[in-house]
């Protein structure tokens, strides 16, 4: 699975809608008709990307106060959380 | 492609607007979910022809119809020469904030967003053979969008009663409902349908409608709305199961199997609305995993296994 660089800014695209549906989120790609299932940390990261675009580095800060993990651990699942998200076309660089 | 490439001689002539010659004038109206559905412009053979293929679900005329659909003329030479060996079969659909268009084989409709909807469906066949194939095209999508416009869902999906509830086995293409819904019927429990099924709320709770769009089997008899028992996603594997199913996934499937609605970004937000509002309501979500054992699936269907 390949990332994404912790320094660039990345948004949510226009035809990406989303809902939790505890403890995973649906996530429908609507252009293509696509649908995904993600796990909280990932449906959380599309809810701060919706709010505003921000780089991986402020997502991994956001996401230090509400998840109890390591910052390396974060680091390196915002990293591949993100890289997932872009080759399924549901983030893009902002 | 743009649309109509596929089906058009000349695709930039696709009907924008309602207007033409109608075959006839006759008319029928169906009984279907969050109808009734009025046809118009029929002719006396196409009037027959629809009459006998969905002869439980005449409704009487009079009733202020959800849609109307005119049927009109449309030459065979406008319509390319589509060869159909092994195609799954698939329309075309353009959706636009101010309309919908469908093209298909042997049919062009086109209709504006505005309610109740006003359909112009144009089709080449005056015969039993083609006609109500190329109109049940446009009916699925309407029906599709009424259904929604309802606050409920249109699925690809087996629906069977067993236990005076209706248990829906969602899937896309190929998954196996039509095989479930055969064991089923020959185990003796009544299918409400094999391909699509309409899901409504009510002040009771959800309720399964059937509906005369059918797969491999034929069109049901079964009219009346049943409760909804289970929801659940069909899966072949090599042992028998029944699992709870997670909320998010019962959704993507729902979402996944919600045809032409799930395409139309008018429509997305008020399907996130009702799949959300059908995993809260308490309804049993499942993962239902089945093998080519027909007695055995059709047991754990009626809650034996």
């Amino acid at each position: 699975m390949s990332t994404a660089p912790l320094d660039q800014p990345w948004r949510v695209c226009a035809d990406v809608r989303f809902r939790p549906f505890p403890p995973e989120w649906v996530v429908l790609k609507q252009s293509r008709g696509e649908v995904l299932v993600v796990n909280e940390v990932a449906g959380r990261i599309l809810e701060l990307l919706a709010a505003q675009p921000r780089t991986g580095a402020q997502l991994v800060l956001a996401l230090a106060e509400e998840f109890e993990a390591p910052l390396p651990v974060l680091e390196r699942d915002v990293a591949g959380f993100l890289g997932r998200l872009a080759s399924d076309v549901v983030v893009e660089a902002a | 492609m743009a649309f109509g490439a596929f089906f058009l001689v000349d695709p930039a002539a696709a009907p924008v607007e309602v207007a033409g010659q109608a075959w006839g004038p006759h008319a029928l109206t169906l009984r279907l979910p969050a109808g009734p559905y009025e046809l118009r412009g029929l002719s006396g053979i196409q009037r027959q022809a629809l009459a006998a293929r969905w002869a439980h679900f005449l409704a009487p005329s009079g009733a202020h119809p959800v849609a109307t659909v005119q049927v009109l003329r449309m030459p065979r030479e406008a319509f390319r020469p589509v060869d159909t060996r092994g195609w799954d079969y698939a329309i075309d659909l353009e959706t636009t904030p101010e309309r919908v268009r469908l093209a298909g084989l042997g049919i062009v409709a086109v209709w504006t967003r505005a309610r109740p909807l006003h359909v112009g469906a144009w089709v080449t066949a005056d015969d039993e053979l083609h006609f109500p194939g190329q109109l049940e095209n446009v009916l699925r999508v309407v029906v599709a969008q009424s259904v929604l416009a309802r606050g409920g869902v249109m699925l690809h999906a087996a629906t069977v009663e067993a236990g005076g509830q209706a248990h829906v086995f969602a899937g896309t293409s190929g998954t196996g409902k039509s095989t479930l819904a055969g064991f089923c019927q020959e185990a003796g429990l009544p299918v409400l349908g094999d391909d699509l099924a309409a899901l409504l709320p009510g002040v009771d709770g959800w309720s399964v409608v059937p509906v005369p769009f059918a797969g491999d089997l034929p069109v049901t008899t079964l009219t009346e709305p049943r409760p909804l028992g289970s929801l659940n996603r069909l899966v072949q594997a090599p042992v028998n199961r029944v699992a709870e199913e997670s909320p998010a996934r019962l959704v993507a499937t729902l979402l996944k199997v919600s045809p032409w609605v799930n395409r139309d970004a008018l429509h997305t937000q008020a399907l996130l609305d009702v799949c959300s509002s059908l995993a809260a309501r308490g309804v049993p979500l499942r993962r239902f995993e089945f093998t080519l054992d027909g007695p055995a699936v059709a047991s754990m269907v009626r809650g034996e296994r």
